[in-house]
């Protein structure tokens, strides 16, 4: 698979936040990948550099294997849409998307032609007579990406460009965008701080913290094998329930023990004894009415009712555990049984932070 | 050649802006050598820029007319003044009737901004409506104003003037005020409102604040307004009255003589209260104080 | 008594109407959501309520008495802002304890309840600084701060999550439901986020353009919606809607589509004789109840193409192509069918709605 875009030790240094330090990467060519992470983590600040817009401090970008860092934006091949979609707004839709094509001599004729098929694959083509001040925001993130789009860049550099949408638009064009995208083949490299999107449109997601790049994967892999506790936190919604837990045992040969469950877990893992943590995802959480073998007895104290679940907050020592729940289940109040999935629970090293894997898991006697 | 072009573009820029300085500030320079020059130099040509002979007489008759006549009796060779009114009774009557008109311009002005801001008083386009009133010039309703204060018994009094000057800035108040307003959300306002005042009192002590910068500025622009206004303070006065717009004009008159030096030292002097009151304000003309507390 | 009553509220600026008849009853203690996209009057109508604007007809009643003459302090209401609308010339503090400053509070208790808020909402070391130097997340909750310092009869919010990252959204989803419990205030909570408004509400309002388009529990909205913009707007992924007609054959009313056929339930097909649809229908399911399977069976006969497939953890979205329609339908994770080009797929009839073309409205 070729290489569209690669960074190598790309860095930035900034006092504040936003700073970048070694990350290093590889899109393949007609992957979607997602730059995940929270505010300030440094997500924007790499894709100004890879469009141009930011000079790196040290490393170096790699579009179509050559080196770009010193190429200024235009000559990148690349397309850029931001958060603020920057629709010209004394001109109409027609002239903003053949904008682009004008700049680069396309003849008038075959301007109309694109700017029609486009119009027609983003259900614009009821705007196109609009001058673009008199669009609303969805109309216009629309127009924004048409724009970029209909210069056929192979790399497409998207900042949140949805975030000013409301939740029912974005899901709407988040289906829109990844047609388009497998459609006509182009790289994506998308940056956005919500776990959800990422994980819906990207075939793999790379997540960013501080700065640096803290694991890739695709979305099956970075939810059920995160290698961090950070990781798993950030990705999954509900998020995922982290509890005290501790570890006996030596030699790689331990016991988990989880308070109000007794020993839940046995196996070989590189942790040393002591108090750790344990995570376990709200549908990893298994609910009975009844009291039943390795289960513990809890209050459901919040329910959110999402129509297709139910997300129960459950009484666990003096915090609450997120279950996942069939609709009617429980009510709040009411007194249940639960236990966890053990073999999809993540153990996390309480001093490093990590996910611990531990081999042969067996249930102790 | 690229930096022979450049450099002589620079050149020409700061040419243009020399040239455009020379000419704002000529009428202050003439006018300030003129003050100080003897009454022989006053209309020489080719003109004296600055007298080899400066003297204090110009300003000694503006402020002390008997003074200078007795002085005037002692030289040889210059004239005798007949200058009736001294320019203190000018600069306080300027003074009482400017400041009254400005101050009550921006508060009628200030709260009918409130109101057209606020509570879309008068439709879409009122503020507008206000300022096409001064769109015609003001020789075109002197007449009637004429009639109409003398029925009011308002010619040649305090109060006369103050209203005629009130009525005659207010558009520009409302108007500039008004744009102030618009800049500060009314959501400020609401949670003021919400959280326990009046909506009056939400204004004056939210909003107004804010814009206190923007208020002083239109409070220079109506005075200035105010100080230089010539026609009504002529029309509507009949000699009890003077403004220091009227005691310029009194230096060159038939009864006095063309006295254009004391008319310099007049017209000198009557910039400074303008002056102070501008750098006075220019603290508060200071923007940026809403940044952040609220969400574009 | 209900806590608040609004009554055919109409509310017009210029050529637009924001409100067009607009009423509902909010009980005491309930978390009330009004649900909506942009531009769909939400905050308009929290601003009439508040007292900020004045509906051009209509009446509001707060514990019974009239509210409409009187002036926003008067009617013991608290507003949180869409735009925050944080005082910039007071402290962080200041701004959190404005309502309590002008009710005769003493500066003590005023420390202390700005305290707990504060604790509760992670500002403690914001309060001495100006709203100018707050970062975005910082400025909304201390604007969330100020309102619920002092909550009044009626706690209002104006899409107080939307500047938030996603994880503080979910930590302070969770606080304001505690909030709402435990001090059984009586809370309007206006957004744009259906998962919001499920998670949070007692009962929702959905509104657009100005129209209330359903009212009802967060059940109700989501098992009966009323209209399609309901059934589109609430579940994610939406429900599916797919055009079909009707047609009969051996007494049984069948629902036919492009590339399917499905049978209805006997319960539809009467209210469907008594009405028939002038226009077709469509045939609305949500996505949980599509049946998927690997190959055709009674259960899944309908041939469908998998077109791609998001994996969201917990779940995977099939988006299918049948016919010319696209179907969403949700799988387990594991479920092997993501891998595969082609599968099938079934309608079971007592999860379908029907809804009637010609006045989008769901057949009940």
């Amino acid at each position: 698979m070729d290489s569209k875009l690669e960074l190598r030790g790309l860095t930035k240094r900034f006092d504040a936040v936003g700073a970048v330090s070694g990350l290093s990467l590889t899109a393949r060519d007609g992957e979607f990948l997602s730059l995940l992470g929270p505010s300030g983590c440094g997500k924007s600040t790499t894709l100004a550099m890879i469009a141009g817009l930011l000079r790196a401090d040290d490393g170096d970008i790699l579009i179509d294997n050559r080196v770009v860092s010193d190429l200024p934006t235009q000559q990148r091949g690349v397309g850029l849409v931001f958060q603020d979609y920057a629709v010209f707004t004394s001109l109409s839709v027609e002239a903003n998307l053949a904008f682009g094509l004008e700049a680069k001599g396309v003849r008038r004729a075959e301007r109309k032609r694109r700017v029609k098929e486009l119009a027609e694959q983003l259900d614009l083509t009821s705007l196109l007579k609009r001058r673009g001040a008199t669009l609303n925001m969805s109309e216009m993130q629309r127009v924004a990406l048409a724009r970029v789009l209909i210069v056929e860049p192979s790399l497409l550099l998207l900042d949140e460009p949805m975030s000013n949408l409301d939740a029912s638009v974005r899901a709407n064009l988040r289906g829109e965008l990844r047609q388009m995208q497998r459609a006509h083949g182009q790289t994506v490299f998308y940056v956005t701080h919500d776990q959800g999107e990422a994980l819906s449109m990207s075939d793999r997601i790379a997540v960013m913290r501080g700065g640096k790049l803290l694991q890739i994967g695709t979305p099956e892999e970075i939810y059920q094998q995160p290698i961090s506790r950070f990781v798993a936190e950030f990705i999954g919604d509900p998020p995922i329930n982290i509890i005290a837990c501790d570890v006996l045992g030596n030699d790689g040969s331990i016991i988990v023990n989880v308070p109000k469950l007794g020993n839940v877990a046995a196996g070989r893992g590189a942790i040393s004894a002591g108090r750790h943590l344990l995570g376990i995802r709200p549908h990893n959480v298994i609910l009975e009415r009844v009291s039943a073998p390795d289960t513990m007895q809890t209050t459901v104290r919040f329910v959110e009712n999402f129509g297709a679940e139910h997300v129960l907050h459950l009484e666990y020592l003096d915090e609450l555990i997120r279950a996942t729940s069939v609709p009617g289940f429980a009510e709040v109040g009411a007194h249940i049984y639960m236990r966890f999935d053990i073999a999809r629970a993540h153990l996390i090293d309480a001093g490093t932070d990590r996910v611990v894997r531990i081999d042969g898991l067996v249930k102790p006697e | 050649m690229a930096l022979r072009i450049s450099t002589l573009g620079l050149w020409l820029r700061r040419l243009a802006v020399i040239a455009a300085m020379i000419i704002a500030l000529f009428p202050i320079f003439w006018l300030v050598s003129t003050s100080f020059k003897p009454s022989d130099q006053w209309q020489q040509w080719p003109p004296v820029w600055v007298s080899a002979r400066p003297t204090l007489q110009n300003y000694r008759i503006v402020f002390a007319p008997q003074a200078a006549h007795a002085f005037a009796a002692k030289q040889q060779g210059s004239i005798d003044y007949k200058v009736s009114g001294s320019a203190w009774k000018a600069f306080r009557d300027s003074t009482i009737i400017s400041v009254c008109a400005t101050f009550f311009s921006i508060v009628f002005g200030t709260l009918a901004a409130y109101s057209i801001v606020r509570y879309r008083t008068g439709g879409e386009n009122y503020a507008f409506q206000f300022l096409m009133v001064r769109m015609f010039p003001p020789i075109a309703v002197v007449v009637p104003m004429l009639v109409l204060f003398s029925l009011l018994h308002l010619i040649d009094t305090y109060l006369g003037l103050i209203l005629a000057y009130t009525a005659f800035t207010l558009p520009f108040s409302i108007w500039m005020i008004r744009s102030f307003i618009e800049d500060i959300p009314e959501e400020l306002e609401g949670a003021a409102m919400i959280y326990g005042m009046r909506p009056l009192q939400a204004f004056l002590r939210v909003t107004l604040p804010l814009i206190r910068g923007g208020v002083l500025a239109t409070a220079l622009f109506v005075f200035i307004l105010n100080w230089s206004e010539f026609l009504f303070a002529l029309t509507l006065t009949t000699g009890n009255i003077v403004t220091v717009t009227l005691q310029v004009a009194n230096y060159v008159s038939a009864s006095s003589g063309k006295l254009y030096g004391v008319q310099a030292a007049m017209g000198a002097i009557s910039t400074i209260p303008v002056v102070i009151f501008g750098y006075l304000i220019q603290r508060h003309l200071v923007r940026g104080l809403t940044f952040g507390a609220i969400k574009r | 008594m209900k806590k608040l009553v609004v009554n055919g509220l109409r509310k017009r600026f210029g050529a637009v109407t924001a409100l067009d008849d607009v009423s509902f009853g909010v009980e005491a203690g309930q978390l009330f959501c009004v649900l909506g996209p942009t531009n769909a009057g939400k905050s308009t109508l929290l601003k009439i309520i508040a007292g900020l604007y004045r509906a051009d007809k209509g009446e509001i009643d707060i514990d019974g008495e009239a509210v409409n003459y009187l002036l926003p302090h008067e009617r013991q209401v608290s507003l949180l802002f869409q735009n925050m609308a944080l005082f910039p010339t007071l402290t962080g503090f200041d701004n959190v304890a404005f309502p309590l400053r002008t009710g005769g509070v003493t500066e003590s208790e005023i420390a202390d309840k700005v305290g707990v808020i504060a604790r509760l909402l992670k500002i403690e070391h914001i309060l001495s600084r100006r709203p100018a130097t707050f970062s975005g997340g910082e400025q909304q909750r201390v604007a969330i701060g100020r309102a619920l310092v002092h909550p009044g009869r009626v706690l209002m919010l104006d899409e107080p999550l939307t500047n938030l990252d996603a994880r503080l959204r979910i930590e302070l989803r969770i606080a304001f439901k505690k909030l709402h419990i435990e001090r059984n205030q009586t809370i309007i909570y206006v957004t744009h986020d259906q998962v919001e408004a499920m998670s949070l509400s007692d009962k929702i309002a959905i509104l657009k353009d100005g129209r209330l388009y359903q009212l009802g529990t967060p059940d109700e909205v989501y098992h009966r919606p009323a209209n399609r913009f309901v059934a589109e707007f609430i579940g994610s992924p939406p429900m599916n809607l797919v055009r079909a007609e009707l047609s009969e054959k051996d007494s049984i009313l069948y629902a036919v589509g492009n590339g399917f056929t499905v049978p209805i339930s006997s319960r539809h097909t009467a209210l469907l004789s008594a009405s028939p649809p002038q226009n077709g229908v469509a045939v609305g399911i949500r996505p949980e109840n599509v049946e998927v399977g690997g190959s055709e069976s009674p259960r899944s006969p309908i041939a469908a193409k998998v077109m791609w497939v998001e994996s969201l953890g917990s779940k995977s979205i099939l988006s299918l192509e049948v016919g010319n329609a696209l179907v969403k339908a949700v799988v387990k994770p594991t479920d092997p069918i993501q891998k595969e080009h082609r599968a099938w797929i079934g309608f079971p009839s007592q999860a379908l709605h029907i809804l009637d073309q010609s006045t989008d409205r769901f057949v009940r």
